[in-house]
């Protein structure tokens, strides 16, 4: 038994420390031939800025991937942005994204998406967060308190994560194709969506019949909004939230949706945060936004429908950055 | 809990470690720990059925040792009913019901007659096949006298709810299985490694071939309207790959944790696509469940032993009924039926005998062996179409585009999981006379941890991203 359990040790160090090996190299490759990494490939585009340069930053779910363009907010704002987000981001990936910024970087404002499905459930989604951030006590902590055990084993197994960058071999066995100009289309973490949903789509929309549940809202999601607050404050930058608008049809077929607006409204009284409610009738009539023409999907905008929001999201929020709103937004 | 899921990678060692250090004391704890894990295991998916394999336990625990003491034949094949009605009537009614109903209706449908019947929504619980046929077993053997019932209720419980055989086999038989939670269970390290080694060559066929292949099948089969006929050939090769590669990858994956624990489970798959006939195809395949059959069914409808006509109908019956096993569709029904059908030549010209492995102590099989291979090949291929296929229409249908000029063309796509089927099959030559694919217990100790390291890499960079269940699950 003795020689077994040590043979067996002995051979998943070896594998393990090969896998670590191969995985580094991997990751270093980048994710030339994968798709779905654009979570990757802010990080790459971020690396590049110059230390102490941004004013504002986004960090948000796949709804700020596809709706918010910083080339639109630099050029009315006169500020230089960053976009940070990534698919599913819950605030605990948010906040160690905030960490990693804010080591380099102090904005004048950070925009945090609040989309009420990144707070319930338990569909994580912090890997590529987690592998491009160094922030080592935190990230312990963050390891251990919200990855779910598929992703602890991810990030054990870098070979296996990594192994999309693998070059030539993946498309040899037919398994992902090459990814298609992403290089060209992305723009500081900005994703452009270029499709347009058909009505059947949008009739069969994913919030039908959906019911929102503020018990169902993790405590630890809280915890870590909690944080960001904090820290942002802590450190004398503006918070503003946002909410990036749902076709109407989607918000009609929400059995509570006042719920939702109610509960996250609550919440940024209770922090005094700004919140900019896109998905509040008011605001989002002001967008003249036409479901059938501006949405990728039943909860993505499009480049037509992102350009509608970030146009109007820049002047509301060049006050903070130290502009003044346009008179049509004073009041 | 799927083995090759995370959980299970946890669950694995822990209980390993546990087994052999703490519960090794006396059998009787160690029985006790392997029937708690094996609860725990199955009830990992769905805690409510743990009260079937409890109840399916109990029944033939109780009725064993009354079937061994009755004297009278009609007390013993009264007995026999009841385990066989308790058994049949719960895999009946969660497996068979709707189909039944449904059919029943379409019958009267067809003459005109419309019935209002409705069917229920009844969830199929996982593996409740292969440990009906296990317990079955136990009970026929001891109507035989074949077998002596057992007194340790712990043991017995154990055996029906064996981990890693109970959802998808090897359905053990209790004169093989049974006597082995009786005796005393001591740590083999040649045991243990080569079951690791089984494993682990298991679930490079699960994750790294018939997890890619699937995605690819799933395409072809579900786009057979359009698809080309070259297309669809390759489709019915993949799956022909695909079904293989996961269910004996699953059996590998059983038989070496067994092993991990003491334990000897029965070989369920040797390179069945070697082989050179039908009849060496259903030695190969499936054997378990083959050998299951012939002892319960073909032999007690009298075998071999009658006239040629009678054998053939036997034999008929024998592969519809294990069609009809694997699930309440028609389909199975005509895999069965067919597989049947191309048995029938070999009972009339008696050529229907054990053979060794092709090509033994050859490096390449003669052409004849080529062609043999290639030909019973090509058979169950075939009827894999009907096994695959949604329902009796579609296959024929899928069948039917095979034949029209685009079989000349080459497939314009799906080529990804070829070098995986090739790795495979020169893995499986080379090795066709041993039990698994890593069996390398003669070979240079310097080329075995190569080639696991190898498996180990191909797995993580090449098994499939989501975790894919196995498809004998669903039987």
């Amino acid at each position: 038994m003795k020689k077994f359990i040590t043979k067996i040790l002995a051979y998943s160090i070896g594998i393990f420390l090969l896998n670590l090996l191969i995985g580094w190299g991997l990751k270093s490759m980048g994710p030339k031939y994968a798709e779905s990494e654009y979570g990757y490939i802010k990080w790459n585009d971020y690396q590049k800025i110059e230390a102490d340069s941004l004013d504002l930053l986004f960090i948000g779910s796949s709804h700020f991937l596809s709706g918010i363009n910083p080339a639109i907010f630099d050029s009315i704002t006169g500020s230089n942005s960053f976009n940070i987000a990534g698919v599913g981001l819950r605030p605990g990936s948010g906040y160690i994204a905030l960490k990693e910024v804010l080591a380099k970087h102090t904005p004048k404002v950070v925009v945090f998406d609040i989309f009420h499905r990144t707070f319930i459930g338990s569909s994580y989604n912090h890997l590529y967060n987690f592998g491009y951030v160094n922030l080592a006590g935190e990230k312990l902590d963050f390891f251990q308190s919200e990855f779910n055990i598929q992703e602890q084993a991810r990030v054990i197994l870098p070979t296996y994560t990594y192994r999309n960058h693998f070059p030539g071999a993946r498309i040899l066995f037919g398994i992902k194709k090459k990814m298609k100009h992403w290089k060209e289309e992305t723009y500081k973490g900005y994703v452009p969506h270029k499709n347009t949903i058909t009505a059947e789509e949008l009739a069969q929309n994913e919030f039908k019949n959906y019911i929102f549940k503020p018990k169902a809202v993790g405590a630890k999601n809280l915890d870590y909004l909690d944080k960001m607050v904090k820290l942002c404050r802590e450190k004398g930058i503006q918070m503003v939230w946002t909410t990036t608008p749902l076709p109407v049809i989607c918000l009609e077929d929400i059995k509570n949706k006042e719920a939702i607006d109610e509960y996250f409204g609550a919440l940024a009284k209770q922090y005094e945060v700004p919140y900019i409610n896109y998905n509040d009738y008011t605001l989002r009539n002001g967008l003249n936004l036409v479901d059938l023409k501006d949405y990728n999907d039943d909860d993505h905008l499009n480049v037509l429908g992102a350009n509608k929001m970030c146009q109007d999201l820049s002047h509301r929020i060049s006050p903070y950055i130290g502009g003044t709103p346009p008179l049509s937004l004073q009041n | 809990m799927l083995f090759n899921s995370i959980e299970f990678a946890i669950f694995l060692p822990l209980t390993f470690v546990l087994y052999w250090f703490v519960f090794q004391r006396s059998l009787k704890l160690q029985n006790a720990f392997v029937l708690a894990i094996s609860y725990l295991f199955y009830g990992w998916w769905d805690w409510r059925f743990l009260g079937l394999i409890f109840i399916s336990s109990l029944a033939d625990f109780i009725i064993g040792p009354k079937l061994a003491k009755a004297e009278k034949i009609s007390t013993r094949k009264r007995l026999l009913a009841l385990s066989l009605t308790i058994n049949l009537g719960i895999l009946g009614f969660f497996k068979y019901f709707n189909f039944f109903i449904e059919s029943f209706v379409g019958a009267f449908a067809g003459v005109g007659v419309d019935m209002s019947v409705h069917t229920l929504q009844i969830i199929l619980p996982v593996g409740i096949s292969f440990y009906t046929f296990q317990t079955l077993s136990y009970s026929i053997d001891i109507y035989r006298k074949e077998l002596q019932p057992i007194e340790e209720p712990i043991a017995f419980f154990a055996f029906v709810s064996f981990f890693p055989q109970l959802v998808a086999g090897p359905i053990e038989r209790a004169s093989n299985l049974l006597p082995q939670f009786l005796k005393e269970r001591k740590f083999e390290y040649a045991k243990a490694t080569d079951g690791l080694r089984q494993i682990l060559w298991g679930l490079f066929k699960k994750v790294v071939v018939a997890d890619n292949i699937a995605p690819h099948v799933e395409v072809i089969f579900s786009n057979s309207d359009t698809e080309g006929a070259s297309t669809l050939v390759l489709g019915a090769i993949f799956f022909a790959f695909q079904i293989y590669c996961d269910f004996s990858g699953y059996s590998d994956i059983a038989i070496g944790t067994a092993k991990l624990f003491g334990f000897d489970l029965m070989t369920n798959f040797k390179t069945p696509y070697f082989s050179r006939d039908i009849g060496e195809f259903w030695r190969r395949w499936h054997i378990s469940l083959s050998t299951w059959f012939r002892d319960y069914v073909y032999i007690p409808l009298g075998g071999s032993r009658v006239s040629k006509g009678r054998q053939i109908w036997n034999s008929l019956v024998t592969f519809t009924v294990s069609g009809f096993w694997h699930g309440a569709n028609w389909t199975f029904v005509v895999w069965g039926f067919l597989n049947g059908l191309y048995y029938v030549p070999s009972i009339i010209l008696g050529t229907s005998k054990k053979r060794g492995v092709v090509a033994q102590n050859k490096w390449l099989p003669n052409v004849k062996e080529v062609f043999q291979m290639i030909t019973t090949f090509v058979l169950v291929t075939f009827s894999w179409i009907f096994f695959r296929a949604e329902d009796v229409m579609h296959a024929i249908t899928y069948i039917s585009n095979i034949f029209s000029t685009t079989i000349f063309q080459m497939p314009p796509s799906h080529r990804g999981p070829i070098p995986f089927i090739l790795i495979l099959l020169g893995i499986e030559w080379i090795q066709r006379s041993k039990l698994h694919g890593l069996e390398m217990i003669h070979t240079s100790r310097w080329l075995r941890p190569v080639a696991y390291t190898a498996l180990v890499l191909l797995i993580l960079l090449y098994g499939f991203d989501d975790s894919e269940s196995f498809i004998y699950f669903q039987f």
